[in-house]
Formats: C-alpha cells, sequence, structure tokens
C-alpha cells in the first residue's frame, strides 16, 4: 500500500509541476490499473516495474501538453495584442498623412504654405493729422494670400519704446495675393508725428507681433517664422508618427506569423 | 511498430472489442497487447477521449476483489463509427494487399 502510495502521489507532483491538464483523470486511470492488477494476483512491486519510474509514465502525458500550441490565455493575450497594434498602426499611420498634407496641424492653428517668402510692403502712408487719419496702402507681394490679419498702429518715442496705450484702432485686412490695399487708421488726436515714430503692427494667428516703420516702400510683415516653425514642428510630427505608425505595424507582422505557424504546427 | 501506425488502428480495435460487449479498460488493454505492443496506461487517455466524443459510456460495477471497476460500453454512434473504420480498413489492407502482389514493371 505504501509503495502504491507512494508511487501515485509521486507522480503526481511530477504532473501539477508540469502543469498537465486533467490530472486527477489521469490519478484515476492509474489507480484503476493498480487495482485491476492487484486483483489478479500482482504484487505492487511488480506493478511498479511494469509501469515504469513515476518520471516515464508523467513523460507520456508531458510531451502531449507541449505540443499543444496554444494555451487559452496566451491566445487570448496574443489576439489582444494584435488587434491593439493594428488599431495603432492606423491611427498613427493616418496621424502622419494629415499632418503631412496639412489637415491638422500640432501647434492648434492652420498650416500654410510651405515656401513662404516676405509678404507686404508698405507702398504709401499719408498723416492727416488734422482729420485725425493715416492712411496706409499696402501691397502683398508675396504667392500667399494676406488673410484676417489684425492690423494697427503702433506709436514709439525716440527710445524706440511703445508709447503706453498708445495703439490706434484695429483693422481685420485681408491683402490676396499681388494686390494693393489701401487701409485708414483712425489717428489718436493727441499723436504727432514729429514726436513718435508710427509704425504698422500686425498681430498674426499666434498673437506674435510683426511692425514696419510707417515709411514708403519699406516691407514690413515677416511672419515667416511662425510658419516656419510650424512647418518644423509638423514635419517632426510626421516622422514621430510614421515610426510609431512602423512599429506597431511590425510588432502586428511578428505576432501574426507566431499565430498563423503556431495554427499550422497544430494541423500537421 | 511505428507509433503513427500503431494509433491510428488502436481506435479500431478498442470499437471492435466494445462492439461485442462491455468491457473495463485494464481488460481492453490486456487483450490488445496480446497482438500490439502498447504501454500499459496507452489506451486509458484513448477510452477518455471517445467517451467524450460520444461513441462510448461508462458506468460503474461492483468487483469481488477491489474497488468499483469502470466500465466502457459502446453507443449507438460508437457502432456507426467502428461499421465505418472497419469498412475503411478493410478497403486499405485490401488495396495494400493487391499493391504488393502487383509486378509494377509492366
Amino acid at each position: 500500500m505504501i509503495k502504491r502510495k507512494g508511487y501515485i502521489s509521486k507522480l503526481k507532483k511530477i504532473l501539477k509541476k508540469n502543469k498537465v491538464e486533467n490530472i486527477d483523470e489521469i490519478i484515476e486511470d492509474i489507480n484503476e490499473l493498480f487495482s485491476a492488477k492487484i486483483s489478479e494476483g500482482k504484487s505492487e512491486n511488480s506493478i511498479i516495474t511494469e509501469l515504469g519510474t513515476p518520471e516515464s509514465v508523467a513523460k507520456q502525458y508531458i510531451d502531449k501538453n507541449k505540443q499543444k500550441p496554444m494555451g487559452n490565455l496566451s491566445k487570448v493575450i496574443k489576439f489582444s495584442f494584435i488587434g491593439i497594434c493594428s488599431v495603432f498602426t492606423i491611427l498613427f499611420t493616418l496621424a502622419a498623412i494629415f499632418a503631412g498634407i496639412g489637415e491638422i496641424d500640432v501647434t492648434g492653428a492652420s498650416v500654410y504654405d510651405r515656401d513662404i517668402e516676405k509678404n507686404v510692403y508698405v507702398l504709401s502712408s499719408q498723416t492727416d493729422f488734422k482729420n485725425d487719419y493715416i492712411t496706409v496702402t499696402l501691397k502683398n507681394v508675396s504667392k500667399n494670400d494676406f488673410e484676417d490679419q489684425i492690423l494697427h498702429l503702433e506709436y514709439l518715442d525716440n527710445g524706440g519704446d511703445s508709447v503706453g496705450d498708445a495703439y490706434s484702432e484695429q483693422k481685420v485686412v485681408t491683402i490676396a495675393s499681388n494686390s494693393t490695399k489701401t487701409i485708414s487708421f483712425r489717428n489718436p488726436g493727441w499723436m504727432y508725428s514729429e514726436y513718435y515714430e508710427i509704425v504698422v503692427c500686425v498681430r498674426d494667428i499666434y498673437n506674435v507681433s510683426s511692425w514696419g516703420t510707417l515709411k514708403n516702400g519699406r516691407e514690413f510683415v515677416e511672419i515667416i517664422n511662425d510658419r516656419q516653425r510650424v512647418n518644423k514642428e509638423n514635419t517632426y510630427f510626421v516622422i514621430c508618427e510614421g515610426v510609431l505608425a512602423f512599429i506597431s505595424f511590425t510588432i502586428d507582422i511578428i505576432l501574426i506569423t507566431n499565430v498563423v505557424l503556431q495554427k499550422k504546427k497544430k494541423c500537421l | 511498430m511505428d507509433i503513427q501506425f500503431k494509433k491510428g488502428n488502436l481506435d479500431l480495435c478498442v470499437l471492435h472489442l466494445l462492439n461485442k460487449r462491455d468491457y473495463y479498460g485494464y481488460e481492453i488493454s490486456s487483450i490488445i497487447s496480446r497482438y500490439i505492443e502498447i504501454g500499459e496506461i496507452t489506451i486509458y487517455p484513448i477510452l477518455r477521449k471517445m467517451q467524450h466524443d460520444g461513441l462510448l459510456t461508462y458506468y460503474l460495477k461492483e468487483s469481488n476483489d477491489g474497488p468499483p471497476r469502470k466500465y466502457y460500453k459502446i453507443t449507438l454512434e460508437g457502432r456507426a463509427k467502428y461499421k465505418l473504420m472497419k469498412e475503411e480498413w478493410e478497403e486499405f489492407y485490401k488495396n495494400l494487399t493487391k499493391f504488393f502482389m502487383e509486378d509494377h514493371n509492366d
């Protein structure tokens, strides 16, 4: 009895260690075999001899287990990852494409054309202090429209500093490419050109000002740098998304190949 | 004897016996091992699988010298499967015999 018990428990231990399934059923079968042979008159020793060591018996069940291609859990994990990676690949690719073609912008504003030239020239200006008006004629020499830009006049003292709240009214201005426009600003009555330098100032969508002195023929708007910044950031963004998309895609392919190969193994 | 060859035919042997009458596991193993060399415990997983697939059922029967024994009984499905497997085997055996008898240099 002790030999049998010891044998069975040793066998159980090995099976458990190797994570074999249905151990109870296996033990049931072994016990049945023992009982049947004992009733034939065989001794426990001879039964054990005929059966073989617990290791060799267990081996017959372990190999079958190892051949099992995928446990349920690893299957679930694998398929989840494939799903996630597929989604990420698509998302990253779409993000890269949209950023690349200019549909979205990472800084939150719309993206302009990449080759921006210096935009606008002050063609001429006239000051009419008597009637408190300053008129400015601007020419857009670039191939981009100067669209919905907010212009105002600023007043600088001798030191070149802006004089307090001395802004003129703001005007929203659009000048199509290669065209001119004349804008009138209402001058705050107390400003006189002898004391102040007047500059035309434009505030762009990023709230950054550029300005040019109100002198004839003087180019003044230069918001290129901001746009270039946007473009540069967009380019980085596209590259990052591209790399991420590629990585997700690669992981995806590896996992799918792994699953397919294991399925093939199972069929063989 | 080659394992693959053996495995396919063991199912047939088991069904053949159970088609005649009910047996318990060790009996089946003993009888078959007189003709085909099989491991002591080989037969048990086969019986379980067939029972799982609905080809067999089992019941417990008291025995004089030991615990109750698990007797296997063939089902209608099992009988049908046996008939099919037997026919397939006979067909195979017939063709194989023919093959060995032929002179293939004609």
